[in-house]
């Protein structure tokens, strides 16, 4: 009996010659990479554009691939998350530095633990989207894609424990904001009118 | 492997302790939120891929893995026949496309790939943009410059992006075709110098239209003069066909003393000389009958409505009278009409008994409605409220975006009217009672439609379309497929009005030189019109049950291609190759010899192009025996398949006679004709071997059909050939000619809409 890991990579090994192991891999893997796409930018067009440079990349960077013992998807991963990157920065979109946002401080408001269990995934997307760029790459990956942190490291290049830091510091900023702006929203002050 | 999943699951689960462990996180506040946005966000759905989109990926993907395979490694190279190989081999498309690249491409840098939203679908729809997605930036002039659509199209372009290019065809795509897009790998260059592995080519086809003699709405044969008039404001026929105006003059064609109501309007009937019905006249209407005409007459401060013999001679009569300003009347039985009242409506007969009529329905200021044959319906516009009631029920619908006055059919089931949408006007269908509406057409930024007209079938509907700088122009759509094109080129034209055939539009047209009455007469559908057309129509459906199941293939499909036989007629079952078609061409059904009761019907099967194969089609002939309507096929004669030219190709012949001595034919092109080839020199048409003069070539360029009328014909057959220098708007010329036998003219009917 082989393992996942074990079979992926023979199959990964076949790829680099046999066009249909490719497009095996590629039946495998496009749902996850479209999602994990679509869910970084705006437009179904941009995510197919994108999908598409991330598959292209693969099979171009194919014949040197080697196998860290992780998932074929890792580097998946890593193709799209820099494409996305690249993206935005076409775009021009500024982007913040991890050293220039404060480490958030523990003094969240006191709002009953049962506010956060009422978050939309779309205002989380949204906070998400404003925490700077590595703390986004990690809290993305770890909560969009459930990914184990030595996976996130290996697609950002980081180690395990530079990945948990950046998700714990992520994490907490998130539910600052998310807590505050409820609270926010909750109060009188913060009603229209 | 749901054991995998699950221990995978569990083991990111127990991780987050590991990421906020109590030491970090005293109250498990953080873990708890890290637990929540991990059930939150990988629960979230999130759209899936266009199918299309996906698999033309992996084909591309696919295709440049096994390019790039080929490049390391020596492979034999092979080039089978047309079908050597074997139809519908979707594997050998793709691998051509892969020799292609091979012989031709030296390894280059990111090579550029395309993804297009038609790509390989058989069933676009005729309206439908072609957009094209590239992987980068492209140089967007050279890629304009290198496309190419076959069969060929007028088309606009425009960049949303650097990589993204939307091609809009001139006209509607043609139904059932199998369309192929172009764009020369030296041409698709991106910024960066890249080219693709090969020229790009983008196979794909319309769908075919479900009722082919409906499908097209009919075009103009002739214009005829009718008469001048002054100041025209309505045209309509009685349903005995007199042709009646409202104006303050009329002049009928070929006399000359004009019939005139001096400073008033007058309802005139256009015979010859017209003649006045009414003078000092509004709102006219000739009953169902034909034997009376209403129309209100203005009486001091109210308006009286009055009936006239239609057939002239008699005294008005007076049976009403309304105070409103703009009262209106509509016939709803031969001897009573419904009209605005005041109050609301009322019900007069001929007697002059008045009663209260439809208590529910609230009137507008003027007094204006419309009501739906039948009385099923009624739109009215209280306090400016456009405003639909069904007449049944009493219930009320407003309706929204509507502009100008709709109309009902002629059944009384459907209304259609003009509503403004994102800045374009659209023709709206509805049930009468305004139930399901649809835009069955939309017209182009800036085009204004209007003055609506239902066939007396209900088939098509013709419209009024003003463009700015060219002026008003007569249009018609089919409602069953929502193909529509403007039936003349004449500007200034407006009120337009089906004779009761449905077989001409007369319109008005206005210039510096004053108002004229016009008569357009009207091509027929396939099949349909003059008389043995049913026939025609019956082995032209035949024929067309047979290409079908060549087109289907199946187990059954031979089975039931015998059924269609004729008792004692065989034909080899190896020749049908059934299943090996995409689509087929009916494109013509005419009598053997005059009077015959056997019918040839010219059909084209086709093979649509894959990437690297082009179409094939193969020529075929039925001869059907019909009885009655049934037909049955007394033989077969198959052509060789043959790639598909590229020049433009006839895909449907019509032909009828509107006189004696008269034929015209109508054919339908695949392709935009490029007009100045459009005329005499590409046309001949012999009778009995004799070339016929004076032969009449128009083209409608919305429609890409060709009229091609020759009158003063004897009795001989006649053979129509149209070819060079017949061209397309890419310049590629008709190869080969297309050639039509008729063995006698066409028995002389007026044709059917």
């Amino acid at each position: 009996m082989t393992s996942g890991l074990e079979e992926e990579e023979r199959l990964v090994a076949r790829a680099k010659e046999d066009p249909e192991c490719f497009g095996a891999l590629y039946d495998r893997y496009f749902p996850q990479i479209y999602r994990y796409v679509a869910s970084r930018v705006r437009s179904r067009e941009v995510a197919e554009d994108i999908t598409s440079e991330v598959f292209f990349k693969a099979l171009r960077g194919l014949s040197r691939y080697r196998s860290t013992g992780h998932p074929f998807s890792s580097w998946l991963y890593q193709i799209a998350v820099n494409a996305i990157t690249d993206h935005y920065r076409s775009q021009r979109h500024p982007e913040d530095s991890l050293d220039e946002v404060p480490d958030p401080v523990d003094s969240a408001p006191a709002v009953d633990e049962e506010v956060a269990l009422r978050l939309s995934a779309q205002e989380v997307w949204t906070e998400i989207g404003e925490l700077p760029e590595q703390q986004r790459i990690a809290m993305t990956l770890k909560y969009g894609e459930d990914l184990k942190l030595a996976e996130i490291g290996q697609i950002m290049g980081k180690s395990e424990g530079a990945v948990k830091l950046l998700v714990f510091r992520g994490t907490a900023t998130l539910r600052q904001r998310l807590l505050a702006g409820r609270a926010t929203a909750q109060s009188p002050e913060g009603a229209d009118g | 492997m749901v054991d995998r999943f699950r221990r995978r699951r569990r083991e990111v689960e127990d991780e987050l302790a590991v990421v906020f462990p109590q030491s970090e996180d005293p109250d498990g506040r953080l873990l708890a939120t890290a637990r929540e946005l991990r059930q939150l966000l990988t629960t979230v759905q999130i759209g899936e891929a266009e199918p299309n989109y996906r698999a033309h990926l992996r084909a591309s993907l696919l295709a440049e893995h096994r390019a790039r395979s080929s490049a390391q490694t020596p492979r034999r190279h092979r080039v089978g026949s047309l079908f050597g190989v074997g139809l519908g081999l979707a594997g050998l498309a793709m691998l051509g496309v892969v020799l292609v690249s091979v012989l031709v491409l030296p390894p280059g840098p990111r090579q550029v790939v395309v993804q297009a939203s038609v790509q390989n679908n058989p069933r676009v729809a005729v309206n439908q943009a072609i957009d094209l997605s590239f992987n980068q930036p492209m140089v967007e002039s050279s890629v304009v410059q290198g496309l190419r659509i076959q069969p060929a199209l007028t088309v606009s372009t425009a960049w949303k992006s650097a990589t993204r290019l939307s091609i809009r065809p001139l006209h509607q795509l043609v139904p059932n075709v199998a369309y192929e897009v172009t764009i020369s790998r030296k041409a698709a260059r991106a910024q960066d110098g890249a080219t693709p592995l090969s020229n790009i080519v983008i196979p794909f086809g319309t769908a075919p239209l479900s009722a082919t003699p409906m499908g097209y709405p009919p075009s103009l044969v002739a214009v005829s003069q009718v008469a001048t008039v002054v100041q025209p404001t309505a045209l309509q026929y009685a349903p005995d066909g007199q042709l009646l105006v409202l104006a303050q003059s009329a002049l009928a064609q070929g006399t000359a003393s004009p019939a005139a109501v001096p400073g008033a309007a007058g309802v005139f009937s256009l015979g010859s000389p017209a003649a006045l019905l009414a003078p000092g006249a509004a709102g006219p209407q000739p009953s169902p009958d034909s034997q009376s005409l209403a129309y209100w007459s203005t009486a001091g401060s109210s308006s009286e409505l009055e009936v006239v013999p239609l057939g002239g001679g008699g005294q008005p009569q007076v049976v009403a009278s309304s105070p409103d300003p703009d009262p209106v009347a509509s016939w709803v039985n031969d001897s009573t009409l419904l009209y605005s009242g005041g109050q609301g409506l009322l019900e007069a007969n001929l007697d002059g008994q008045v009663t209260a009529a439809y208590p529910f329905v609230k009137l507008g200021p003027s007094g204006f409605f419309e009501a739906a044959p039948g009385l099923t319906a009624l739109y009215a516009d209280p306090q400016g409220i456009p405003t639909l009631y069904d007449l049944g029920t009493g219930s009320s619908l407003r309706l929204t975006g509507i502009q100008g006055v709709p109309v009902f059919s002629p059944d009384g089931s459907q209304i259609a009217y003009v509503a403004l949408s994102g800045g374009r006007d659209s023709v709206v269908v509805a049930s009468s009672t305004g139930a399901a509406p649809r835009a069955v057409v939309v017209a182009p930024a800036g085009v204004a439609l209007s003055q609506l007209a239902f066939s007396p079938g209900g088939q098509y509907i013709a419209y009024v379309a003003t463009t700015p700088g060219v002026g008003s122009q007569l249009g018609a759509l089919a409602l069953a497929t929502g193909t529509s094109h403007l039936i003349s080129s004449l500007s200034g034209v407006s009120l337009p009005a089906w004779s009761p055939e449905g077989t001409a539009i007369s319109v008005v047209q206005t210039t510096g030189g004053g108002s004229e009455v016009l008569t357009i007469q009207l091509s027929a559908p396939p099949g349909a019109g003059a008389a043995g057309a049913g026939a025609a129509a019956a082995a032209l459906d035949t024929a067309s049950t047979l290409a079908q199941l060549q087109v289907s293939g199946g187990a059954g499909a031979l089975t039931a291609i015998q059924g269609l036989l004729a008792p004692g007629t065989t034909i080899p079952t190896s020749s049908l190759l059934p299943g090996h078609f995409d689509r087929f061409y009916a494109i013509s059904s005419t009598a053997s010899s005059s009077g015959s009761s056997v019918y040839q019907v010219q059909l084209e099967l086709l093979r649509d192009p894959t990437s690297g194969l082009p179409a094939v089609y193969v020529d075929e002939t039925a001869s059907v025996s019909v009885t009655g309507t049934t037909g049955e096929l007394t033989a077969l004669t198959l052509g060789q398949p043959t790639a598909l030219p590229p020049g433009p190709m006839v895909i449907s012949a019509t032909t009828s006679s509107t006189a004696p001595g008269s034929v015209t034919f109508v054919l339908q092109f695949d392709a935009d004709l490029d007009p100045a080839t459009v005329g005499a020199q590409s046309v001949q048409l012999t009778q009995s071997g004799t070339q016929v003069s004076g032969v009449q070539v128009s083209y409608q360029s919305s429609s890409r059909q060709m009229v091609i009328t020759a009158t003063g014909l004897g009795s001989g057959p006649l053979v129509l050939t149209v070819g060079a220098p017949l061209a397309d708007v890419d310049h590629t010329l008709i190869s080969p000619p297309y050639e039509l036998s008729l063995p006698a003219l066409p028995v002389s009917a007026p044709p059917a809409a």
